[in-house]
């Protein structure tokens, strides 16, 4: 507890700062001028902190250094009495990050949508008891986002990007000689749609937290996956399933998806058979669960096999020229439809998800029906040319007729 | 008082139930039938303009046929077309046969023209003919550009943006003219209501003029008889204009028609996906192919050429050579007296070798992976 004691004073004191943050704008400093001609690590700030977000709005050097920045000499501009300080220490960060950023008053005039709370957040969280139990190698706030050249998350070049945020992680967490969450995550599902592109996937953050990080326990698993998947966890805990899993280790959720190397689920998956999931659960020969999964398997791969089909179809006729506004429409209806059984498997229950494949088959037949209606059309098309250019014919041959009659009049 | 002529007096009738006294064309009839056209071993080059003809007629049959269903609004042009294809009977036959013909007109406008080149058709007095005609090879790649967007389908949305891009880079006027042709800095809304003015109105209007006095100036001239075919076509009767020579050009439309049919049966004209202005280009964007020969030059063409922008100097190039081309009448005097032109047939040749080798090579390029 000692390392956290001077924690609280650091706050009060960033509290009664904040409003003296008042820093001059960048226009007028002296710091970047001088420090960039010194070269090496003295030049690196000011060459970093152009574009940073903290100098877009022209909070200079000042802002977190003291000091008098528009003094044209080091020993005026570097004055410990004008409040100057290096930030060495990175105790210090807390201070002077948080003495802006928990300033609600100050906040409002800069960044009005950036929420207060991450320096209460931070406080609170596995990393700053770490640090408070004497891990000096524990994260405070330039541990992630660095010191001059912070950009806002959204930009791919902050270091908190969502498709840099694991690295970020990796920094510290990564144990390549046994390897865990960051390794397990490197194969998700969720870092691959995070590579596709798709930022709202789940990133480190998204489960942990980021300023609050905190692993969440088994008995939390099920709300935190829940808050991306919510209609799957709805399922699942009015599901049998809820009573045995949520709660227990690994939570509801990973004993079927896993928790950090979550993979693409796949029908396979539901099988009782070697490779699916139920059996690891359900693998006494008398568990009548296994009737269920062996039911569900079933409706799910007979209407996976009856939408490949009628997709087969209508792509098959769309080749030959038709327009298939009817078979998309009911072969949208069927995905649609077979996304929602697949969901349902959340709920194991087994009647509600042959309902919905049912409808899904019923849609598949309408675009198969379609498809074959379609056919038929291109057929009767053919035949129809074959008549036109047969009157054709016969009219070209009646003119060569009369020009050869004509002509030997002549 | 002059008495009413009686039935028996009054002219025949050349338009069935109209009474010849109301529309007496028996003198052009009569004209007509005493009209001959040479014949010897390519007389088919006389057919090609009126091959032209009946692909136009049907384009203007087949466009009044999808105006009835057409939408010009970037939310219901394509709904318009999908509808008009799926659900409206013999729809997808008046598009295809619309979109077909409009390319086989392309392609019969521009075999027409090098038969006109290459049998010095051009030469004075015909020269004023030739230059009607340039203007409606002009008119009818337009009515391609202008048509190609109105279906808002995705390709179509990109290739335009690209193409009306290609005025941009006109020197001084090159910012008015792209804002002129797409109604503001993008392919819009505007853009579908601009190119659809000008591919129902604007471009008919003149087509029809020009159509009307192409037709006049052949008719006052008479066709042109090429320097190599004269002592054949002495040695063989012509061909009477009415009936034998209709006759024939009733056959050719004919085999228009059924080539018309048959292609709109077997490859129905395709519809892509609903335009998205804000989506990313797709892959494959290419015009239709008869601007192929255009782009893939431009592409070859590096993009600085001593201080001045490579597509700049592209345009530039192109615009000069469709000014010379038109100007062959002028610049070919050996044909004027009625002589042979090897220095013409050299240049007919370089210019229809250089499109069919760039149209090749667009196509081998755009199919390749």
């Amino acid at each position: 507890m000692i390392g956290l004691a001077p924690l609280p004073v650091l706050w009060v004191l960033a509290l009664v700062a904040a409003p003296a943050a008042q820093p001059p704008k960048a226009a007028q400093e002296t710091c970047r001028p001088c420090h960039s001609k010194l070269g090496g690590r003295k030049a690196k700030p000011a060459l970093d902190f152009p574009g940073d977000v903290h100098d877009q709005p022209g909070l200079g050097c000042a802002g977190c250094h003291g000091g008098d920045p528009t003094a044209t000499v080091r020993y005026l501009a570097m004055n410990r009495e004008k409040g100057f300080r290096k930030l060495k220490e990175p105790a210090e960060a807390l201070e002077v990050c948080g003495g802006c950023h928990a300033d609600v008053a100050f906040m409002k005039r800069y960044a009005p949508n950036l929420s207060t709370d991450q320096r209460a957040k931070l406080l609170a969280s596995r990393h700053a008891s770490q640090y408070a139990l004497g891990d000096r190698e524990a994260p405070v706030c330039t541990s992630c986002h660095g010191a001059h050249g912070i950009f806002s998350p959204r930009d791919p070049r902050s270091t908190v990007h969502p498709n840099r945020v694991a690295e970020l992680c990796a920094r510290c967490h990564a144990h390549p000689e046994k390897p865990g969450a960051v390794e397990l995550y490197a194969g998700s599902v969720h870092q691959a749609a995070l590579a596709k592109g798709n930022l709202s996937s789940a990133g480190c953050p998204s489960c942990h937290g980021s300023h609050g990080a905190y692993t969440p326990r088994a008995e939390s698993v099920g709300t935190t996956c829940g808050k991306c998947h919510p209609l799957n966890l709805e399922l699942f805990r009015a599901s049998a399933h809820r009573g045995p899993l949520e709660g227990k280790d690994p939570g509801a959720c990973g004993p079927c998806h896993a928790s950090h190397a979550t993979t693409r689920s796949s029908d396979a998956q539901v099988s009782v058979a070697a490779g699916g999931i139920c059996g690891s659960c359900h693998n006494r020969v008398d568990d009548w669960a296994r009737q269920s999964a062996r039911g569900m398997a079933a409706a799910i791969a007979a209407t996976t096999l009856n939408i490949r089909g009628a997709e087969g179809e209508v792509a098959k006729v769309r080749a030959r020229g038709m327009i298939m506004v009817d078979a998309d429409a009911a072969l949208q209806e069927a995905r649609q439809e077979f996304v929602q059984a697949r969901g349902l498997i959340h709920g194991v229950n087994l009647s509600a998800i042959e309902e919905r494949t049912a409808a899904a088959d019923a849609a598949a037949r309408r675009a198969l029906d379609a498809a074959s209606s379609a056919s038929s059309e291109l057929t009767y098309r053919r035949r129809g040319l074959w008549g036109v250019l047969s009157i054709i014919l016969v009219a070209i041959a009646g003119l060569v007729t009369q020009i050869r009659r004509s002509e030997g009049r002549r | 008082m002059e008495a009413e002529p009686t039935d028996d007096e009054r002219p025949a009738a050349v338009v069935p139930c109209v009474p010849a006294d109301r529309l007496d064309l028996s003198p052009l009839v009569a004209r007509l039938r005493k009209k001959e056209v040479p014949r010897h071993r390519v007389s088919w080059v006389y057919f090609l303009g009126g091959l032209s003809l009946f692909f136009f007629l049907v384009q203007v049959a087949s466009g009044i046929l999808l105006l009835l269903y057409y939408r010009p609004t970037p939310e219901a042009a394509f709904d318009s077309i999908e509808f008009l294809m799926a659900r409206v009977q013999f729809g997808w036959l008046v598009r295809s046969v619309h979109a077909w013909s409009a390319n086989l007109m392309v392609a019969s406008v521009s075999v027409h023209m090098f038969s006109v080149f290459f049998t010095r058709a051009y030469a004075r007095p015909r020269d004023l003919t030739w230059w009607t005609g340039i203007a409606l090879l002009a008119l009818t790649l337009a009515f391609g550009f202008s048509g190609y967007l109105l279906p808002w389908d995705t390709l179509a949305f990109f290739a335009t943006r690209v193409g009306t891009d290609m005025v941009s880079k006109v020197p001084l006027v090159g910012g008015w003219l792209l804002r002129f042709l797409r109604g503001g800095e993008d392919v819009s809304g505007t853009t579908l209501t601009r190119f659809f003015a000008f591919h129902v109105a604007i471009l008919p209007l003149f087509t029809f003029f020009l159509v009307g006095l192409h037709l006049l100036l052949v008719q006052r001239h008479g066709l042109h008889l090429p320097l190599a075919m004269k002592d054949e076509a002495a040695s063989r009767p012509g061909i009477r204009f009415l009936p034998d020579f209709a006759r024939r050009e009733l056959i050719v439309w004919l085999a228009g028609l059924a080539m018309l049919a048959a292609l709109s049966t077997y490859f129905p004209w395709g519809l892509g996906e609903r335009a998205d202005p804000f989506a990313p280009s797709p892959a494959g964007i290419r015009p239709e192919w008869y601007f192929l020969f255009f782009f893939e030059t431009l592409k070859h063409i590096p993009a600085r050429v001593a201080g001045v922008e490579g597509e700049l100097l592209g345009i530039a190039g192109f615009a000069a050579a469709g000014v010379l081309w038109s100007l062959a009448p002028v610049f070919d005097r050996a044909a004027r007296r009625g002589e042979r032109s090897r220095l013409a047939t050299g240049v007919g040749l370089l210019v229809l070798g250089f499109f069919v080798v760039m149209t090749i090579l667009a196509l081998r390029g755009s199919a390749a992976p």
